[in-house]
């Protein structure tokens, strides 16, 4: 072997590794959520109520409350960042305007959740006045998501070709007719994939709902957007950190945690299949 | 009215030799048209008759698609684009602050280079600009389309699979397809931006028999670097260099007396 296939041989081990290791990472989380919370998990724990101070029952609230936040984040999130992102690369004068709009959206992106989770405390809950509620806290996860989907979307804009909207526009047809007409439908996949895998993401977040939508225990369903909800994620926190029976706390809050990374990974799978689907259809 | 600029090539003098007056239907008068700050087009004037073939001609990036695509303002979605001048179409400039792009962009059509097909099926790439226009009722959308893919002689190849994706044409029936899209709208003027350049010679030759078909019902201008297809097809002939209109006569005259010693050296293949 000379020594440029060694160098090669050498890049190719190193790249792999890493591969291996990421993956391994992910296997051993879920082998580790896996194993201690499929013990609980059965019928009832999915749809009964909790019983017994949180010792026992099911954590039917938690997810549909966390069902309810990332549905009302959605709600706010896809219709927003869908418009800004079609606005910033169809419609602005690429200057800087729009450089600067860029900017503050990356640097959104960047800010921790807790500080997303004051600013809804802050805007949604006291200045809005809709209180401790699934409004808050689906508004604040809708925030937090949506650099994901602007830029998600403004990518899968982007890479609808040109040589479409110089058609589209070749044969008299208007800006916002090319626009809805062609690269909307072009578009909408990359845009549904980015977006959801970035809804998945807040599915699974605790801190931007910590102060804007979670209680530790509800004795009834939520029954409208301004009633406050358990969550998952905030559920898990509060079983390991609060009461008093940790032994009869500790497997729930494992089965509420198998719950949670299945159902974001499920979101991810949906995903998955949305652009496959599409791919196999477009050959541009 | 734009300033004359000075032109070595005064059009009405080559007008008067070149063409009968009255069948002018576009006229292109000192255009420029710069990118950012670099002119690619400079101080063209020419004219473009009724239902001819006119072809431009030059070398590489001597600004061939910039100036196609002023007729029916394409240019305008490149950002930066400047342009100065007149282009009349039936005496109107497109250029006037009170032209709908629009309404131009329906009357002067375009193919471009490369086969643009959209993502959807054979018949509704041609139903699309139709569409767009609201135009009524389903059989006469259907009539129109069949009509137009028999005037971009498709029809028989397509006819029993107008619902198949228009991805899974050949080239040469994608370029074809798009020629029927173009023509579905009925515009007056055609352009073609080397339609031929991405096809294999049977391909090529079907278009360029095709084009020849057309300009009975259509005004046609095409650019094209293959001399032989500018010999074959055009009625006038444009020869640009450097964004400069070098030479601009009868096909004949320019490939067997070019009055220019340049054009001379390019169509006999001494550059380019
Ligand atoms: N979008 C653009 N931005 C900047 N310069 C351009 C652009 N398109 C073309 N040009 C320049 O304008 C000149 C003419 O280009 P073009 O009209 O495409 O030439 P041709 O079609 O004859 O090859 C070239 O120098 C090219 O580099
Ligand atoms: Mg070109």
């Amino acid at each position: 072997m000379d020594i440029r296939k060694t160098k090669e041989f050498i890049g190719f081990g190193v790249l792999k590794s890493a591969a291996v290791i990421v993956l391994l990472a992910l296997f051993a989380i879920l082998y580790f959520v896996a194993a201690r919370g499929i013990k609980v998990i059965n019928w009832e724990f999915l749809t009964q109520m909790p019983r017994s101070g949180m010792t026992a029952g099911g954590i039917l609230p938690a997810i549909l409350g966390t069902f309810y936040l990332t549905i009302c984040a959605i709600c706010f999130a896809l219709p927003l960042g869908v418009a800004a992102a079609i606005y910033l690369t169809e419609y602005a004068k690429q200057g800087r305007l729009v450089r600067i709009i860029r900017i503050g959206i990356n640097n959104l992106a960047g800010v921790p959740s807790v500080v997303f989770g004051l600013f809804g405390l802050a805007v949604f809950v006291k200045f809005c006045g809709f209180g401790i509620s699934i409004l808050s806290g689906g508004l604040t996860l809708g925030i937090l998501i949506l650099p994901t989907i602007i830029r998600a979307s403004e990518e899968a804009l982007m890479v609808v070709p040109r040589s479409f909207r110089e058609a589209s526009l070749a044969l008299g047809a208007t800006k916002w007719q090319t626009i809805s007409k062609v690269v909307l439908p072009n578009a909408v996949s990359g845009m549904l994939t980015g977006s959801i895998l970035g809804i998945g993401r807040a599915a699974g977040e605790t801190a931007p709902i910590l102060f804007t939508a979670v209680t530790f225990y509800s004795a009834r369903l939520p029954r409208s957007v301004f009633s406050e909800v358990q969550a998952l994620p905030y559920h898990i926190y509060a079983l390991m950190t609060e009461g008093t029976h940790p032994e009869a706390q500790i497997p729930i809050a494992y089965g509420a945690a198998l719950v949670l990374v299945s159902l974001v990974l499920g979101i991810d799978l949906i995903a998955i299949i949305i652009r496959n689907r599409f791919r196999r259809r477009k050959k541009w | 009215m734009v300033k004359l600029v000075h032109s070595p090539y005064p059009s009405g003098h080559r007008q008067s030799i070149v063409h009968n007056e009255t069948n002018i239907r576009i006229s292109i008068r000192d255009l420029n048209i710069w990118y950012a700050s670099a002119r690619a087009v400079k101080d063209v004037s020419l004219d473009i008759e009724k239902n001819k073939v006119t072809a431009i001609i030059g070398p590489s990036g001597c600004g061939k698609s910039t100036l196609i695509r002023a007729v029916n303002r394409m240019n305008d979605i490149i950002p930066g684009v400047k342009v100065k001048g007149e282009i009349l179409l039936d005496g109107k400039n497109i250029y006037d602050e009170d032209i709908d792009v629009v309404t131009i962009r329906k009357m002067v059509g375009m193919v471009f280079q490369r086969s643009n097909p959209f993502p959807k099926s054979i018949f509704e790439n041609v139903a699309y600009g139709l569409k767009i226009n609201g135009f009524p009722g389903k059989k006469k959308l259907a009539e129109r389309i069949e009509q137009s893919l028999k005037d971009a002689a498709l029809w028989d190849e397509v006819k029993d699979r107008l619902g198949d994706s228009a991805l899974d044409l050949s080239g040469g029936q994608q370029q074809r397809l798009c020629i029927a899209r173009a023509l579905a709208v009925e515009p007056e003027v055609v352009l073609f931006d080397e339609p031929c350049s991405a096809l294999d010679p049977v391909a090529t030759a079907r278009i360029e028999e095709l084009i020849q078909e057309l300009k009975e019902k259509y005004t046609i201008v095409i650019v094209t670097h293959n001399m032989q297809q500018a010999a074959r097809i055009s009625d006038f002939c444009t020869f640009l260099m450097l964004g400069e209109l070098i030479e601009f006569d009868k096909t004949d005259k320019i490939f067997t007396t070019p009055s220019k010693k340049v054009t001379e050296d390019y169509i006999t293949g001494r550059f380019g």
